[in-house]
C-alpha cells in the first residue's frame, strides 16, 4: 500500500525513531479507522491520513513546546533574515551527478532530523510529501500564513545546518572565500570527520 | 536592494507554486534584477528537490503492516461488541477502498513477507514473563510422563489430568516425529508439553488456557503474523523462538531452537483435530 510507505517515511522523519514510527503509524491507522466517518470522500485522502498521523504526533509524541522550539530556531523576523550565497548547490543545476544528488539528498535529510518539531512538520508535509498550503495548513491546524512562515524558517535552519549561509543581516556581506559550493561543503564535511 | 525583504517573504511559496499570477509576477520581477534572492530561490529549490527525491525507495517495514494487520483485527473484535455487523462490514469496505487495500496486500504477503529478513524483535528488556517462561520450559526438556508417536493415544494421557482439552497436533508436510509428552506449567497454569523432533531439533507444543495469554495490544517483545490467515504472535526468549496463538479458547504455544521462519514454517503446516 503506497500510503503506508509515505505514513511510514513521514513517522519516521517525525519521531526520528524507528520504534517510535512504528508505534505512531499503528496509533494513526487505528485513529484514522475508527474516524474513517469523518474523511470527506473526494479529497486526498493520502493528505487525510498525514493530517491524521501529524495529530497523533503532536498529541502524544511530542518533546518541545513550540516556545523552546521557537528559540531553538532563534528570534528575530524570520522574512528579513538574510541567506548567503547558497546558489552554487550544483546539483540542482547539473542533475545527471546522481552522485553529488544523493550526497546532497543524505546531508539535507540529515539537517532536517534537527530542525525543531513543528517546523519539520510542516517542511516535511509540504517537500516530502508534496502537500498544498492548504492542505498542511488543516493537518497542523493552523492559518496558511503560519505555515508559510513555519516553512520559510524551517529552509532556513536547513541551509544553516548545511554551512549554506543564512546568517544574520550584518553578515550579509559576501567575500570571494565565503563563496559556498558542493566542492566547499564536501571539504567541510571531510574536516569535520577527519 | 530594493524589495527583497518583500520578495522573502514570498518566495518560499513562489518556488512551491502557491502564489497567484499577479503576486508571482512580483516575485518574478525582483528575482531578474537581484542575485541574492535568486540565490535564496535556487536554495529552497535545492533542499526542496533533495527531500522530494528522499521519498524514493523507501517502503515500510513488513513488519508493520502485519502489525497493523493484528491491530485492526482486535479493532474490528472490539467494535463487533457495540456495532452492527452489517455497518462494521461496510465502513471496513470504505476504509479499505480508500487506502488502496493495506490489509489485503498484508493478507497476500502473510507472514513470510513479514518475516523474511526481519527475524523475531523481542528484546531483551522487553521479554515478557509468558515468552521467558516458555522457553525455560523447553530449553530444560524434562523427562517425558507418556512416550509415543500416535498423537491421539499421547493426547488421551491427558484427559482426566488437565482441565482443559488437549487435542492431538499433527503436523502435515514436514518430517516431525513425536517424542512423548508430560503435564507441564504456562504461568502457574497447568499445561500440555508435547515434544516432538523435527528434521533432528527439539520442538514443544504447549497447551494451555487461553486465559493466560497477553492480550493483544500488550504484547512488548511480540510480533503480530498471520498464519494461515489466523492471527499469532511471535517473539525469542533465551534464544528460543516462541509462536503463540489460540484456538477456541485454547493456546497453542510453540517452541523451538530454530529461526522464526523455519518455526512459523512448521506452525503453518500444524493441525490440531
Amino acid at each position: 500500500m503506497p500510503h503506508l510507505d509515505a505514513l511510514h517515511r513521514t513517522a519516521l522523519r517525525l519521531t526520528r525513531s524507528g520504534s517510535d514510527a512504528d508505534d505512531l503509524v499503528q496509533d494513526a491507522v487505528l485513529k484514522a479507522y475508527r474516524f474513517f466517518d469523518h474523511y470527506e470522500a473526494g479529497t486526498n485522502f493520502r493528505a487525510w491520513l498525514l493530517k491524521v498521523l501529524t495529530n497523533v504526533f503532536f498529541s502524544k509524541y511530542r518533546r518541545q513546546t513550540l516556545d523552546s522550539q521557537m528559540r531553538a530556531l532563534g528570534e528575530g523576523d524570520p522574512v528579513s533574515d538574510g541567506w548567503m550565497g547558497m546558489a552554487t548547490m550544483a546539483p540542482n543545476r547539473e542533475p545527471e551527478r546522481l552522485a553529488e544528488r544523493a550526497l546532497l539528498e543524505g546531508a539535507v535529510l540529515k539537517a532536517l532530523d534537527e530542525v525543531p518539531e513543528e517546523f519539520r512538520a510542516v517542511l516535511i508535509l509540504a517537500d516530502v510529501e508534496g502537500l498544498t498550503y492548504r492542505e498542511i495548513a488543516d493537518a497542523v491546524g493552523c492559518p496558511i500564513g503560519t505555515v508559510m512562515s513555519r516553512l520559510h524558517r524551517a529552509r532556513r535552519a536547513v541551509a544553516t545546518k548545511l554551512g549554506l549561509g543564512a546568517h544574520g543581516g550584518e553578515q550579509k556581506k559576501k567575500s570571494e572565500g565565503d563563496v559556498l559550493s558542493l566542492d566547499a561543503f564536501r571539504n567541510r564535511k571531510k574536516e569535520a570527520s577527519g | 536592494m530594493e524589495g527583497c525583504d518583500e520578495t522573502r517573504r514570498y518566495v518560499d511559496a513562489w518556488v512551491d507554486g502557491e502564489l497567484d499570477p499577479g503576486a508571482a509576477l512580483m516575485v518574478e520581477t525582483h528575482l531578474a534584477r537581484c542575485e541574492e534572492c535568486r540565490e535564496e530561490a535556487d536554495a529552497i529549490r535545492s533542499i526542496k528537490g533533495a527531500l522530494a527525491a528522499s521519498r524514493e525507495g523507501h517502503a515500510a517495514p513488513g513488519s508493520l503492516r502485519s502489525r497493523l494487520l493484528a491491530a485492526l483485527d482486535e479493532e474490528d473484535q472490539e467494535k463487533a461488541s457495540v456495532e452492527h455487523a452489517t455497518a462494521r462490514r461496510k465502513h471496513a469496505t470504505g476504509f479499505l477502498l480508500a487506502g488502496a487495500a493495506m490489509t489485503t496486500i498484508a493478507l497476500a504477503t502473510g507472514w513470510r513477507g513479514s518475516i523474511n529478513g526481519t527475524g523475531p524483535v523481542a528484546g531483551a528488556a522487553m521479554m515478557p514473563p509468558l515468552l521467558d517462561d516458555i522457553a525455560q520450559r523447553h530449553a530444560r526438556n524434562l523427562p517425558v510422563e507418556v512416550t509415543g508417536s500416535e498423537p491421539t493415544q499421547v493426547a488421551n494421557f491427558f484427559t482426566g489430568r488437565l482441565d482443559i482439552p488437549v487435542r492431538p497436533v499433527h503436523f502435515r508436510g514436514v518430517p516431525a516425529r513425536l517424542v512423548g509428552a508430560r503435564i507441564s506449567n504456562v504461568s502457574d497454569r497447568m499445561a500440555a508439553a508435547l515434544y516432538y523432533e523435527v528434521g533432528g531439533r527439539r520442538v514443544t507444543v504447549f497447551v494451555f488456557d487461553s486465559a493466560v495469554l497477553p492480550r493483544a495490544f500488550d504484547t512488548d517483545g511480540l510480533q503480530p503474523v498471520r498464519v494461515n490467515n489466523q492471527p499469532a504472535y511471535v517473539g525469542n526468549a533465551r534464544g528460543y523462538t516462541v509462536v503463540l496463538s489460540e484456538r477456541r479458547g485454547i493456546a497453542y504455544a510453540v517452541a523451538s531452537d530454530m529461526p522464526a521462519s523455519d518455526t512459523l514454517g512448521i506452525v503453518s503446516q500444524a493441525d490440531i483435530q
